[in-house]
C-alpha cells in the first residue's frame, strides 16, 4: 500500500492550516541525508520545525504516536543542519508536530525538544 | 540571560555552597544540568519543566543550561529543584533576579508545583548560618526542623506559584516566616514512655552499674545465664539516661535528618536514640557506607545507646569496625567518590551468655560445654573490644524469693534523679567544649579532673599489676571513677570510688584469662 498520497494530503492540510494562522513558511520538505523535515516555518521570532503526522483512524495509535525518540533525533540532526546551512543558529526554535486525523487538526506545540 | 540563585550541598553532615546558574540562550531547545549531578539531579528537568509548566507559568522554550557550581564536586538529593526552577524564571525574567539576591532555596518540586520536604535541611541551615547567609526559602513540610536554629529569616513555601507571586510588586502574596520554637517547652509536652526499672526484681548490683554506665556514658558489657534479665534491664535504660541538652539534641538530629529519619512534626530529636540493630544487619547498615554513604546505625545511635543483644552473635568483622568509633566518638567512612565522616559517640551496652548452653560461671545450673567450645564462644571478642567496655558485670539468674518480694524495687524516675545530677556536675565542668560526659574525656581533661590521692593511687597500682590492665583500661578506670564520685556528690575521687570502679574491670579476667 502507498502510505505517500494519505501523508501528502495531511501536509498540505497542515501546510494551509499554518498559512491560516499567519506563520510564514520557509521551506517544506527539506530533505538532507540526515533526515526529512515536513514543515519549516516562522512566527514570533520562533523557527518551527513542524513534523506532520496524518490517519485515516486511531486503529494503530494516535498519529502524535508515530513521532517516536529515533524519530525526534533525526528532526534534531536535521533541524541543526537546517540552521547551519540558512545561518539561523542564533534563532529561537521550536519542534511542533501537526496530527491529522481524518480531517481534524491538532497542532502540539513545542512537542518535545 | 543569565541568573543565580544560591542552594547548599550535603556532604556528610557538612554543607556547603552550590550556586545554581542558568543560561538561557538561542538555539535548539534543549535542557542540561551539569555539575556533577547523580540521577536525582539529572531527573530535576523533568520534574522542573511540568512544575513550572502546571504552575501557570511560562517555561521558556529555548536552550537551558543549568550548572550547581562547584562544578567538581558530587551532588546527591532533590533540594535543588527549587532553585533550578527558580533561577530559570530569574533567567526569563519572570522574576526579578534582584528581589532573589543572597536568598538560599532548598525545596524538592513534584509536577504540579508543590513544593515537597527535603532530607539533611538541619544540617544545611547550620552549615549555611555558619557561613554568614541569613535569608531562607524551605518547604512548608520542613517548618518545624527550621524553628530551632535562631538568628536567621527562614520563610515557607507550600507551592512554586505561591513563591513566585511572592516576588512580584503586583501580588500581595507573602510567605510565611518561621516562628523559633523552644526545645525545652516541647520536650516538656511531649514526655517519652520507657519499661520502669522497678519491675526488675533484684539485680541490684547490674542496676547500680547500669546507673554509673547513664551518669557517665560509659561503656557496658553483662554477662549472664539466659533468662536472668539482661535484655530487660538494657530495655528499662532509656528510661535512666539524663536528658539531653539543646547542643546534643542538635547533633543527633542532624545525622537522624541526613539518614531521612526525622519526625517532622516534632522538628527535632527529643529523647536519646536507643538503637537495637539486630545480629543478622549488615556491616554497612551498622557502621554506614553505601554508595551515597549514609550513616549507620552507630552514627543514628550518637549521643544515646547502641544496644547490641547477644554480642557474640554479631559478625567479627562489625564488632571490630567499632573499635575506631568507640575511641574517637566518630566514624569516617572513606569510598572512591567521597569521604566522609559521621558522628558516632555512642554508649554501648552488649549483653551475652558466657558459653553457648549459656550457663558457664552460673550457681544454679550446670554448664554443659565442653572447654574449647567455651573458648570459641568467648573468642569471638577480641582483647581489644573488652579493652574498650569499661563496666563488665555478671548477671546472674534471680531466686524465687526475689521475684515475688513485697519489697518495692527503685523506680526509673529515682535512679534518673541522680543521674542527671550527676550529668549536670559534668555538664558544668565540661562547660564550653564538646565534652558532654566523664566517658567522653580526653587524656588532658582525664589527667586535669581524676587527680588521685596517695591511698588510690597505691589502690590503683595493686590492680594495675595484678590484673594486667592496659593503659587504656588504666584510663578507662579513672574515668568511671570520676563518674561514681560525681554520682556521691564528691570533688575528689576516692579509695571506694576507685576500688569499685576497678571492680567493674575484673570480669574479662575471670571468663578470659582462665584457658
Amino acid at each position: 500500500m502507498n502510505t505517500k498520497i494519505p501523508g501528502r494530503r495531511g501536509e498540505a492540510l497542515a501546510f494551509n492550516y499554518l498559512v491560516e494562522k499567519n506563520y510564514k513558511i520557509l521551506n517544506t520538505n527539506f530533505s538532507c541525508k540526515l533526515g526529512e523535515i515536513d514543515i519549516i516555518a516562522q512566527k514570533d521570532g520562533y523557527i518551527i520545525f513542524v513534523e506532520v503526522k496524518a490517519r485515516s483512524s486511531n486503529a494503530f495509535g494516535a498519529p502524535r504516536e508515530a513521532v517516536t525518540y529515533s524519530k525526534q533525533q533525526h528532526i534534531k540532526r536535521t533541524a541543526l543542519y537546517y540552521l547551519q546551512k540558512t545561518n539561523n543558529l542564533d534563532k529561537f526554535c521550536r519542534f511542533d508536530v501537526i496530527e491529522i486525523l481524518g480531517d481534524k487538526i491538532n497542532h502540539i506545540q513545542d512537542a518535545f525538544m | 540571560m543569565l541568573a543565580k540563585v544560591l542552594s547548599f550541598g550535603l556532604q556528610g553532615i557538612e554543607g556547603y555552597k552550590v550556586t545554581v546558574e542558568v543560561d538561557i540562550s538561542a538555539g535548539l531547545p534543549k535542557f542540561d544540568i551539569v555539575g556533577l549531578g547523580d540521577t536525582a539531579i539529572k531527573e530535576a528537568k523533568e520534574r522542573v519543566r511540568s512544575a513550572i509548566r502546571n504552575s501557570g507559568l511560562k517555561y521558556p522554550i529555548s536552550a537551558i543550561t543549568c550548572n550547581l557550581a562547584p562544578a567538581d564536586k558530587k551532588k546527591e538529593g532533590t533540594f535543588y529543584d527549587l532553585s533550578i526552577a527558580v533561577a530559570i524564571l530569574c533567567a526569563s525574567s519572570v522574576i526579578d533576579h534582584n528581589k532573589v539576591g543572597d536568598t538560599i532555596i532548598l525545596g524538592e518540586l513534584s509536577l504540579n508545583g508543590e513544593v515537597k520536604k527535603v532530607t539533611g535541611l538541619l544540617p544545611l541551615l547550620i552549615a549555611a548560618k555558619e557561613k554568614g547567609y541569613k535569608h531562607f526559602i524551605i518547604p512548608k513540610e520542613n517548618y518545624f526542623e527550621a524553628s530551632f536554629i535562631s538568628d536567621i529569616d527562614v520563610k515557607v513555601t507550600n507551592t512554586l506559584e505561591e513563591l513566585v507571586n511572592s516576588f512580584r510588586d503586583d501580588s500581595d502574596v507573602t510567605l510565611e516566616v518561621v516562628k523559633p520554637s523552644n526545645y525545652e517547652t516541647l520536650k516538656q509536652s511531649k514526655p517519652a514512655s520507657y519499661l520502669d526499672m522497678k519491675n526488675v526484681k533484684g539485680q541490684f548490683s547490674a542496676k547500680r552499674a547500669l546507673e554509673i554506665a547513664a551518669a557517665g556514658g560509659h561503656n557496658i558489657l553483662m554477662i549472664g545465664p539466659p533468662g536472668s534479665g539482661k535484655t530487660m534491664l538494657a530495655k528499662c535504660f532509656a528510661g535512666i539516661l539524663p536528658d539531653m541538652t539543646f547542643d546534643e539534641a542538635l547533633e543527633v538530629t542532624k545525622i537522624h535528618s541526613v539518614a531521612g529519619e526525622l519526625d517532622l512534626s516534632d522538628g527535632i530529636i527529643l529523647s536519646r536514640p536507643f538503637r537495637t540493630p539486630h545480629h543478622t544487619a549488615t556491616s554497612i547498615s551498622l557502621v554506614g557506607g553505601g554508595s551515597q554513604v549514609r550513616p549507620g546505625e552507630i552514627s543514628l545511635a550518637h549521643n544515646g545507646v547502641l544496644f547490641l543483644d547477644e554480642l557474640p552473635e554479631y559478625s567479627r568483622h562489625f564488632i571490630e569496625t567499632m573499635r575506631q568509633p568507640l575511641e574517637d566518638g566518630q566514624i569516617t567512612i572513606a569510598r572512591a567518590k567521597q569521604t566522609v565522616t559521621y558522628p558516632a559517640s555512642f554508649l554501648l551496652i552488649a549483653s551475652m551468655n558466657p558459653c553457648p548452653c549459656g550457663n558457664y560461671g552460673s550457681k544454679k545450673e550446670e554448664c554443659r560445654c565442653t572447654p574449647s567450645q567455651i573458648h570459641n564462644y568467648l573468642s569471638k571478642l577480641s582483647g581489644p573490644i573488652m579493652d574498650r567496655i569499661d563496666l563488665h558485670i555478671e548477671v546472674d539468674s534471680v531466686s524465687y524469693d526475689d521475684l515475688h518480694t513485697k519489697e518495692e524495687c527503685e523506680s526509673s524516675q529515682d535512679i534518673k534523679k541522680r543521674v542527671d545530677k550527676a550529668r549536670q556536675i559534668q555538664l558544668k565542668r565540661f562547660e564550653g567544649t564538646k565534652v558532654y560526659s566523664n566517658a567522653k574525656m580526653d587524656v588532658t581533661q582525664t589527667k586535669k579532673y581524676c587527680v588521685l590521692s596517695d591511698e588510690c593511687q597505691s589502690i590503683l597500682r595493686m590492680a594495675f599489676d595484678n590484673l594486667h590492665l592496659t593503659a587504656r583500661a588504666h584510663d578507662r578506670i579513672l574515668k568511671v571513677a570520676r563518674t561514681i564520685a560525681d554520682l556521691d556528690g564528691e570533688e575528689n575521687i576516692l579509695p571506694q570510688h576507685i576500688a569499685e570502679a576497678i571492680q567493674y574491670r575484673s570480669l574479662d579476667r575471670k571468663y578470659w584469662l582462665n584457658d
